[in-house]
């Protein structure tokens, strides 16, 4: 299963990263190819995703859900769509006030017919989608960082 | 001798096979009928008279190399594989004096391009941008076994750039030159390349072999230290640090079957090498299953369909060239002070009609007057190849399988080196008083010494019935046998030839799959 981890810092306290991170309205947007999230409950949203490989442009919307809360050092999600299964996994810890280290890992797994092949596209640009994610959180959480979209 | 998996064919994907087998913890030794790794991607003293020089007798570079599996996964610098870069990637002379060097970036290419037609420059930056992003959605198709027809049709979305690219899929290479490019020398450009897969421009689907130029801007091209054989050298080496074992000087004789599964081989001393698991073919489908395997374990509708499997009698052949100085190509305003005419492989097909002339000829089965030929001057970026002050010039060109004068190849050789070397000297005038000796791998040389059936190096013709899940046949796609434990790989299966180590590394995951150590994907 295509799988990939990051550990970043972020210039930011450890609260307001768990506060955004464990917010499933707050994170799919991080994740490239997020075009939008509907909330469905404090603990459930459909994410908005389109993708683009070569001349295929795909569609789907992944109903993502918390699996684990740990408040304030760890959380699980997982999200499923016709085309895939994903689930994610976010470790914080604090570094300095204004500082803290947080451990990204997500999987995402094809499904149906063209899951095979699927999974090839997941694996050649998981290490690309995964460093977009971390750019984005920083984005997000500490504004002077430069954006990364989906190419 | 005993082991869980035999290897037939030490060629860079037996060994990539073998080698990712090992890795993976299994026992498994590779059996190579000659004393020399690599098959059509050797290094060797080519001409026995002038020992110190090294040639490459097939292979001589590699594109995108970077990018594939087998590099990473193999850890091929780790084993002693050293890369160099080939820039400007491509040079193409024209009779008429003007040449086009063809440049890892795509502006600077255009720049060239321009100066003989500043239409076909935007031209050729608007259809290598197109071809990048289809090959963003085709590469991953390379990777494993082919995803069967339906699956690829489930991802698709109706767009123009869709319908354009199956359009061209489609599209005789005539057509495609033609729409695209105006200028003869353009137009020459895409007869060379679309060549290359030894279909006529006529050929539905022969378009498509135009693209491999587009991946050369995308992933760069390399020529190892040494020579391309340092590719299977450094593979081997990565095989026995796995704890892999290679057998040289064992030609298999027979596949050995029994109740329906493969149970070993035996070479052609008589001796038995018995397999605990199973047998990798890395040799030309058709010569498993129509000489090595008693007919009688197989289908007699299964063996019709391989016995009319495309290999229609277009060959190769390569000449070697021992020189005492390096080519200038003065014709094409080469002064000699500029290094970058002296590295890349150069391209001869000046125009469309030259190309339909080398076509004709093959048809009529001569060897060629008008010889479409890839030049690898390999001195000029690896002097190691050749004594101090002395080159090697490598020249291959299509031929017919059998010349319609009944001439043996053996006879025959010298009239296609000295033809072939003729052509190049139009283009680099100070050469034909530097060749210090020659030698040549004719179609016979190839089915005699690597065992490739008619001399065909892409083991079985690239046509569109024999490419993705049709390679070999549909129903051998996955790399799978009706023999159980009997699987195939190398240039016959998907995707194909070319040094990319894709069908080694596709067959092995498929074993490891079906032996349960990785995951159903
Ligand atoms: C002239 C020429 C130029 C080329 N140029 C390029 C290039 O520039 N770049 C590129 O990427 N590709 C190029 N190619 C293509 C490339 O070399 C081949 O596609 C590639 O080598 C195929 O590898 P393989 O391992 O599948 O098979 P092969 O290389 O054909 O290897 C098969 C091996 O099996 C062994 N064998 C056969 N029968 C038996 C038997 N009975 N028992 C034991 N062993 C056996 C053979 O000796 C050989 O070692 C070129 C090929 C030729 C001929």
């Amino acid at each position: 299963m295509p799988t990939a981890q990051r550990t970043f810092d972020v210039q930011a306290p450890a609260a307001m990263v768990w506060a955004f991170l464990s917010d499933l309205e707050r994170l799919g947007p991080c994740l490239p190819g997020c075009t939008g999230v509907d909330l469905l409950s404090p603990t459930e949203a459909d994410w908005r995703m389109e993708t683009k490989i070569g001349f295929i442009r795909k569609r789907f919307v992944v109903r993502t859900r918390t699996t684990t809360l740990e408040a304030p050092a760890h959380a699980a999600w997982t999200g499923e769509s016709d085309e895939l299964i994903a689930s994610g996994t976010i470790d914080v810890r604090p570094r300095a006030p204004d500082r803290t280290e947080v451990t990204y890992r997500g999987t995402v797994k094809g499904q149906g017919p063209a899951r095979q092949l699927l999974n090839r596209y997941f694996k050649s640009r998981l290490d690309r989608d995964i460093d977009a994610f971390v750019a984005n959180v920083r984005t997000a959480l500490q504004p002077e960082a430069a954006p990364v979209s989906d190419p | 001798m005993i082991a869980d998996w035999i290897v037939v064919g030490g060629g860079h994907n037996g060994l990539t096979c073998a080698a990712y087998l090992s890795k993976a913890g299994e026992d498994v030794l590779v059996l190579e009928r000659r004393d020399v790794l690599g098959g059509c991607g050797t290094s060797e003293p080519a001409i026995p008279e002038l020992p110190g020089f090294t040639f490459n007798p097939g292979a001589f570079d590699l594109l995108g190399i970077r990018e594939q599996p087998f590099f990473r996964d193999l850890e091929l610098e780790k084993h002693g594989l050293e890369l160099l870069t080939v820039e400007p990637m491509f040079l193409m002379p024209f009779p008429d004096g003007h040449r086009i060097f063809f440049w890892r970036d795509l502006h600077r290419t255009a720049e060239e391009i321009a100066t003989i037609s500043p239409r076909d420059a935007e031209r050729y930056v608007t259809w290598v941008e197109f071809w990048a992003q289809a090959f963003e959605m085709l590469d991953p198709i390379n990777t494993g076994a082919p995803p069967s027809f339906a699956a690829m049709a489930s991802l698709m979305e109706d767009s123009p750039e869709v319908e354009e690219l199956l359009r061209v899929m489609m599209m005789p290479a005539r057509q495609y030159i033609y729409e695209t490019f105006d200028s003869t020398q353009m137009q020459g450009l895409g007869a060379f390349m679309a060549l290359q897969t030894k279909s006529s421009l006529d050929q539905p689907g022969s378009a498509l072999a135009m693209t491999e130029l587009v991946m050369s801007h995308y992933g760069g091209v390399y020529r190892p230290r040494g020579g391309i054989g340092q590719v299977s050298a450094a593979v081997a080496r990565a095989l026995e640090s796995y704890g892999g074992r290679i057998q040289p000087e064992a030609a298999v004789a027979e596949v050995l079957v029994q109740d329906g599964r493969v149970r070993g081989v035996r070479l052609e001393g008589g001796e038995r090498v018995e397999a605990r698991k199973g047998v990798v073919t890395a040799i030309a489908p058709q010569t498993v299953f129509l000489e090595m395997i008693a007919q009688e374990h197989l289908e007699q509708a299964f063996l019709h369909r391989v016995r009319h499997l495309q290999n229609d009698n277009t060959a190769v052949i390569k000449a070697y060239y021992a020189l005492s100085a390096p080519p200038q190509f003065s014709p094409v305003g080469d002064d000699g002070s500029r290094p970058e005419f002296r590295i890349p492989a150069a391209m001869i097909t000046p125009s469309v009609d030259y190309a339909d002339a080398m076509w004709a000829e093959i048809r009529r089965r001569e060897i060629p007057a008008h010889p479409w030929i890839w030049c690898t001057f390999s001195t000029g970026l690896d002097p190691s190849m050749a004594p101090p002050g002395q080159h090697a010039l490598g020249l291959h060109c299509w031929v017919p399988y059998a010349l319609a004068d009944q001439r043996d190849w053996d006879e025959a050789k010298e009239e296609a080196a000295m033809r072939m070397f003729d052509t190049y000297c139009a283009y680099a005038p100070n050469l034909k008083d530097k060749l210090l000796g020659w030698a040549a791998r004719t179609p016979k040389d190839w089915e005699q010494i690597v065992g490739i059936p008619k001399g065909n190096n892409f083991h079985i013709d690239m046509v569109p019935h024999q490419v993705f899940g049709f390679r070999p046949l549909p129903e051998l796609s996955n790399y799978r046998t009706p023999i159980g434990g009997l699987y195939l790989t190398g240039a016959g299966t998907h995707p194909g030839p070319a040094i990319t180590g894709l069908p080694g590394h596709n067959t092995a995951q498929e074993i490891l799959r079906d032996l349960g150590k990785v995951e159903d994907d």
